[in-house]
């Protein structure tokens, strides 16, 4: 399999490091799959004569279910469907060795299907890492499909580190709930974070909500160096690359959750 | 009206970014100013009440430096006494007698004081104040508000924040406001332990309304200290000497143990100064603080002309005067417009929040159309007033306030 990771990657001793870390692999990174087949054509054209149902599974905890059908992936956190390939995680420390490392996982079901799995699959994590790797000389198309997968899997990071992480739990129990709306402005693209049913939450359209605060990334430049922790937040409020309104303490406070995801990917 | 340009002040803003980080830091970078575009960075001139920008925009001033400009900038008495000790001496290898006419002059002017000390920086006193709670009781923990400021030292600051380890805030339990329960709480769990309790007289945090002491709220803390042999420590760096020259304590009634006062001290000269009672003047006395900085008298001599002009002119009765008439005009010409401005917090360092949108996007929008006609508003801190700010003033500043109301309704 793919290393869905950069070469960046911090992989620290400890339970609590690979917990989190796993999280992030099943429930951050393999949902960007299906955004990464939405965007990228390389991508979608690797998996349209497939069909498959593939379940990640960590022993006793977590799952991630991927459907590939029509050219397209569908993600699930839960078992939907009965797979066609099952990969066993035996822990976390051992999801991440299989997904920093590239360490083979245990295949419970699906032996008749590893050549998808080492080719087709293999090669599509690849692309995905492509995208989430440091920037890399980018077409003008590519650039934005890196914008956008990078920061949607930051906010889908930021949903677990909430829900996992003591010093992001604590950041976010003392934020005012509303929802976030992150824009990038030079090419018309919206994500959410924010305060739904009792859970802090990255959202991918809204459904009736108000927005209670706005975060618009002027450009794709922005974008990039806010994503790779070089931007100068506050200068480039002061330059207009950035524009901020409504309730501030939200885009302050989830903004120190997002950058606290590079402790564990980047 | 005139709309405001400010090209020079983005020019400036450009090459702040190159050399400094942020362009402009802390408190003054455009964060708190939404949108940035609506706000000026950077002063060449300020004159009582009004400041001017790099685009010769003039502008009356309602955040008065954050608070430190109390009788209005370029005050004559103030500069006057400030000027006089520079020539004599400031920075000096031995002590001023001018710190000690200080000292005296506080603990004469402050009922809860029998001695006083003096740094730069509001953080400087907050700081000490802590050490000497911890100095006195022999215990590590501290109970602050939670969303009160009290400066930018690691435990000041909120778990998370670049810089901040979990170590540092180990010792800090954050308690809400106005809750006597959760007091008793936090200091029964932590039983022992305790060392102080850290609040503002008033709740002034940014982003909400501001909120005063419930009936009996300072009463119940005292009790509760004195009980488990805490000291109570009245961070008054924001509110001091405008509700009241003794200490905002004196307005609510209550004694704190330590008062911490630094902005409207000097009016505008970099001095802070820590008051105490007698019982903790020992353990003050233990606790080594200082600064390069701390000693500089031609700041104490301007603390001692600004506070006196501010007993001479009853500067609290002014500002509840002025603050209440600027409010009550405020508040009718919002209504007359469809808004309901809702205002918290004394009269003379007011929070000011339109409630028709919850998100403060439309409060966002109207301070900045008042910026952008001469009232320097920010939309999410206190604003304040000072001793030069005049009816006349405030009539001026009316006028913008409703231009401002018409362009919101022309573009909602
Ligand atoms: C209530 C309060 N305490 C402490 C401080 C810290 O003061 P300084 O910024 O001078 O260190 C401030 C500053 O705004 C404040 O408002």
């Amino acid at each position: 399999m793919g290393n869905l990771s950069c070469p960046l990657c911090k992989t620290e001793q400890g339970n609590t490091q690979d917990n989190i870390k796993s999280s992030l692999y099943l429930k951050a990174v393999l949902p960007s799959l299906v955004d990464l087949v939405q965007l990228d054509k390389p991508a979608k054209e690797l998996i349209i004569p497939a069909n498959e149902k593939i379940l990640f599974s960590l022993r006793n905890g977590e799952k991630a279910f991927l459907k590939i059908q029509n050219g397209e992936i569908t993600y699930s956190p839960k078992k939907i469907e009965t797979p066609t390939i099952h990969i066993l995680l035996m822990s976390p420390s051992h999801a991440v060795q299989v997904f920093e490392q590239g360490k083979l996982p245990f295949l419970l079901k699906g032996f008749t299907r590893i050549s998808f799995l080492k080719k087709k699959f293999d090669a599509l994590t690849k692309r995905l890492e492509y995208y989430l790797k440091e920037t890399q000389n980018y077409t003008e198309e590519e650039k934005r499909i890196y914008a956008i997968l990078q920061l949607k899997t930051a906010l889908r990071s930021a949903e677990v580190l909430a829900e996992k992480e003591e010093v992001s739990k604590k950041i976010l129990a003392g934020t005012p709930q509303g929802i976030l709306r992150i824009g990038i402005e030079s090419i018309n693209f919206e994500s959410y974070f924010g305060f739904i049913d009792g859970k802090w939450k990255y959202i991918d359209r809204l459904s009736g909500q108000t927005v209670s605060s706005i975060l618009t990334l002027k450009d794709l430049k922005t974008t990039e160096l806010l994503l790779t922790n070089k931007l100068d937040t506050f200068a480039g409020l002061g330059l207009g690359k950035i524009y901020i309104s409504g309730i501030i303490p939200i885009i302050d406070n989830v903004g120190l959750v997002l950058g606290r995801i590079i402790q564990y990917i980047s | 009206m005139q709309v405001f340009n400010y090209s020079e002040n983005q020019k400036w803003f450009e090459r702040a970014t190159r050399v400094i980080p942020c362009g402009v830091y802390g408190h003054f970078s455009p964060a708190p100013c939404v949108p940035t575009n609506a706000y000026p960075f950077f002063s060449t001139r300020a004159d009582g009440c009004r400041f001017w920008d790099v685009d010769g925009n003039e502008f009356i001033d309602y955040m008065c430096a954050y608070g430190p400009m109390i009788m209005g900038y370029h005050n004559s008495v103030v500069d006057e006494a400030f000027i006089n000790q520079l020539k004599q001496a400031d920075a000096n290898s031995i002590a001023s007698t001018k710190m000690v006419e200080l000292a005296e002059f506080l603990v004469d002017l402050i009922p809860v004081a029998d001695w006083a000390f003096f740094a730069k920086n509001g953080a400087d006193v907050t700081n000490y104040a802590v050490m000497i709670a911890r100095a006195e009781t022999g215990k590590k923990k501290i109970i602050a508000i939670k969303g009160g400021y009290h400066g930018t030292a690691p435990w000041m600051q909120g778990i998370g924040h670049p810089g901040v380890t979990e170590e540092d805030v180990a010792n800090v339990i954050r308690i809400p406001w106005n809750d006597l329960k959760a007091l008793e709480q936090a200091l029964e769990e932590n039983y022992g332990q305790v060392a102080g309790f850290i609040s503002s007289p008033y709740h002034h945090p940014v982003f909400v309304d501001n909120e005063y002491p419930a009936e009996g709220y300072w009463d119940g803390v005292q009790k509760l200290l004195k009980k488990h042999g805490a000291v109570l420590i009245c961070d008054d760096v924001r509110a001091g000497f405008r509700l009241h020259l003794g200490g905002s304590n004196e307005y609510f009634k209550f004694k704190p143990d330590l008062i911490c006062f630094c902005k409207a001290i000097a009016n505008g000269y970099p001095i802070s100064a820590l008051v105490g009672k007698e019982e903790l003047k020992v353990s003050a006395s233990k606790v080594f603080h200082t600064g390069s900085y701390w000693y500089s008298s031609a700041y104490m001599s301007a603390a001692i002309a600004n506070l006196q002009e501010l007993k001479r002119l009853n500067a609290p009765e002014y500002f509840e005067k002025l603050g209440n008439k600027f409010n009550e005009g405020l508040i009718k010409i919002a209504k007359d417009y469809g808004f309901n401005m809702k205002i918290t917090g004394h009269p003379s360092m007011a929070y000011y929040r339109i409630t028709d949108d919850p998100s403060l996007q439309l409060h966002q929008r109207w301070c900045a159309e008042c910026t952008k006609r001469g009232a320097f508003f920010t939309s999410h801190h206190n604003w304040f007033l000072s001793m030069a700010h005049t009816e006349a003033d405030i009539q001026k500043t009316w006028e913008i306030c409703e231009e401002a109301f018409k362009a919101l309704k022309s573009s909602t």
